[in-house]
C-alpha cells in the first residue's frame, strides 16, 4: 500500500496545481480518487444496473475488439458483482486471459484499455501473476510530476496545449480509478 | 478434405518456389525457404505418420536435386565464412540418411578449418546451429541442452511485457530445438516447465488477439512439443483460432489481413507465397506434433 499512497500523493500535487481549470469536474475526480487510494472506503461505483447481465466465455476476450473489450471492462468496473457470483464462475481462467490481455495492450502502448481491464479484474476480485505485472506496469507509468502515460511524443504533434492537458489529466485519471479499485480490494482482504 | 491435407496441397503446388536458387544464385530468401522446407521434411520422414508418408517421396526428390545443383553445391566454399548458413539444407536431409559427397566433403574442410562455428550469433541461434550439427549426425555425441538454453532469453526470463516479435521467435526456436519437435523432454525442472508453460500461453492470447498466425502456430507447436496431454481452454480456444485462419485453398497466412482467403487479392503468386509459405509449414508441423503427442508415450523418444 505504501508504493500506492506515494502515488497518490504525486498525482494529488499534479492535479492540484496542474489541470485546467475548464476541467474542474475531471480533476475533483482525480481528486477523490487520491484519496480513495489513500483511505478506501469502499464507496466506488457499483451499480446493480450496469447493463451487465451475462459475461462471455472469457477465452472470447481476444477475439474482441478494442471497443468491445472496454465496453465489456467498464460494464464490469461499474457492476455490483452478482453476474460472476454464480456459480460456474472460472476465476483462475478469467485471472489468465485478462492478464494476458492487459500485456498484450500494455505491448501495444494502449495505457487506456490497460487501465480499464486491470480495473475489472480488480473488481472481479482476480489476481494472478500477469495481473500483477499490469498493475506494476500502470504504477510505472507515473511520471516525476504525477501525471501518467509516455505521452510526450504523441502530445508534441497535437501542438495544443489545452488538448495536451486535457488528454493527460483523462490518462491519469483512469489510472487512477484503476489503482484506487486495486486499493479497495486490497483493504476489503485485509 | 483436412485443412492439413490442403495445406500439403498447397505445399506440393508451390514446391519449385522452395529451390534455393534463382537466376542461377543463391537468394537469401530462397535459401531460408529452402531449409525451413528441408527441416520440416526431416521430422516428417523421422515420424512416419501415416497422412504424411505419400506427399515425403516428391519432396525427398526435389530437396535432393536441389542440393547437388552445381551453383548451390559450390556457395558454401566460395563463402566459407558463412558456409554453414548454406549447409542447413543439407544437414536436414543428412539427418534423413542421405549423403551427398562434395557437402561431405565441404563439411570436413570447414571442421579442419575451424568455419563451423566462426559467426558469432545470438544465443538461440547458437542452439539452432549445435541442434542441426547434431541432429544430422555430424556430431556425434549430444551438445550440453541445458547450457545452450540458459543462454537464451527463455533461459531468464523477464516478465510477458519485454517480449516482442523477435524475443517471441527466440521463445519459439529455443523450444522447437531443445524438445527436438517433441521428441525430447526438455532439460527443465518441474517449476520451470510450469513457467514456460505460462509464459508461451501468455504470449499465445497476445498473436492470437493481434492475429499473428504465424507466431500463434509455433507457440502452438510449442504446446505440443512440451507434452501437455491436457488442453487449458486458452490452448483449446486459440487452437480453434488459429484454425479458422486457414485459407480455403490449405495457405495460411502470416498476419491477419495478409493473403486471407483464396489468395486472389495477392499481387503475384509469389508474393502470395513469400507472405504464407513459413506459416503453412509451421502449419504442418502444427498437425504433425500433435499426432506425435497423441501416440503412446507422447514425448518420450521416438527414435
Amino acid at each position: 500500500m505504501t508504493r500506492l499512497r506515494q502515488l497518490a500523493a504525486k498525482s494529488r500535487a499534479w492535479l492540484e496545481t496542474t489541470a485546467p481549470p475548464e476541467q474542474a469536474a475531471l480533476r475533483d475526480l482525480g481528486l477523490w480518487l487520491c484519496r480513495e487510494i489513500v483511505r478506501p472506503s469502499g464507496s466506488l461505483p457499483n451499480d446493480a444496473t450496469s447493463g451487465l447481465t451475462a459475461l462471455p466465455p472469457p477465452v472470447a476476450l481476444p477475439d474482441l475488439s478494442r471497443r468491445d473489450l472496454l465496453d465489456l471492462a467498464q460494464a464490469i468496473a461499474l457492476s455490483d458483482g452478482s453476474v460472476w457470483q454464480e456459480q460456474g464462475f472460472n476465476s483462475s481462467c478469467w485471472s489468465r486471459v485478462l492478464g494476458a490481455s492487459a500485456l498484450s495492450y500494455a505491448r501495444s502502448g494502449d495505457v487506456a484499455v490497460v487501465a480499464a481491464i486491470v480495473r475489472a479484474a480488480a473488481r472481479m476480485g482476480l489476481d494472478g501473476p500477469w495481473l500483477t505485472d499490469a498493475q506494476n506496469h500502470l504504477m510505472d507509468l507515473q511520471q516525476p510530476d504525477g501525471s501518467f502515460g509516455l505521452l510526450a511524443a504523441e502530445l508534441a504533434q497535437l501542438n495544443d496545449e489545452d488538448s495536451t492537458a486535457e488528454v493527460m489529466l483523462r490518462l491519469t485519471v483512469e489510472v487512477l480509478w484503476t489503482l484506487a479499485e486495486v486499493a479497495n480490494v486490497r483493504a476489503d482482504r485485509r | 478434405m483436412s485443412a492439413a491435407g490442403r495445406s500439403l496441397d498447397w505445399l506440393d503446388g508451390h514446391i519449385e518456389r522452395f529451390a534455393p536458387l534463382r537466376n542461377g544464385l543463391v537468394d537469401e530468401f530462397g535459401l531460408k525457404a529452402f531449409a525451413e522446407f528441408a527441416l520440416i521434411y526431416a521430422y516428417l520422414h523421422q515420424w512416419d505418420h501415416l497422412p504424411f508418408r505419400n506427399r515425403l517421396p516428391k519432396w525427398k526428390a526435389f530437396l535432393a536435386a536441389q542440393c547437388e545443383r552445381p551453383a548451390f553445391v559450390q556457395t558454401p566454399r566460395k563463402q566459407p565464412a558463412v558456409a554453414v548458413g548454406y549447409l542447413i539444407p543439407y544437414l536436414m536431409l543428412r539427418s534423413t540418411g542421405y549423403r551427398f559427397a562434395y557437402h561431405e566433403d565441404t563439411l570436413g574442410r570447414l571442421e579442419r578449418w575451424n568455419l563451423l562455428r566462426s559467426v558469432e550469433l545470438v544465443p538461440y541461434r547458437v542452439l539452432e546451429r549445435e541442434h542441426a550439427f547434431w541432429k544430422s549426425g555430424w556430431l556425434p555425441t549430444e551438445p550440453d541442452w541445458r547450457s545452450l538454453f540458459d543462454a537464451t532469453t527463455l533461459g531468464r526470463p523477464p516478465s510477458p511485457l519485454g517480449f516482442d516479435d523477435e524475443a517471441s521467435y527466440s521463445v519459439t526456436h529455443t523450444l522447437f530445438y531443445l524438445t527436438d519437435f517433441g521428441n525430447r523432454r526438455p532439460t527443465l525442472s518441474a517449476s520451470e516447465m510450469e513457467q514456460t508453460v505460462d509464459l508461451v500461453e501468455c504470449l499465445l492470447v497476445h498473436y492470437w488477439r493481434i492475429g499473428h498466425w504465424d507466431l500463434v502456430g509455433e507457440l502452438l507447436v510449442n504446446l505440443n512439443c512440451l507434452g501437455r496431454s491436457s488442453l487449458s481452454p486458452i490452448r483449446s480456444a486459440a487452437a480453434h483460432a488459429y484454425m479458422s485462419a486457414w485459407g480455403h485453398d490449405g495457405a495460411v497466412p502470416a498476419k491477419r489481413g495478409m493473403g486471407d482467403g483464396d489468395g486472389s487479392n495477392a499481387a503475384t503468386p509469389e508474393d502470395r507465397f513469400r507472405l504464407c509459405y513459413h506459416s503453412t509449414l509451421v502449419a504442418v508441423l502444427y498437425f504433425a506434433t500433435a499426432m506425435s503427442a497423441a501416440q503412446p508415450g507422447g514425448t518420450e523418444p521416438l527414435r
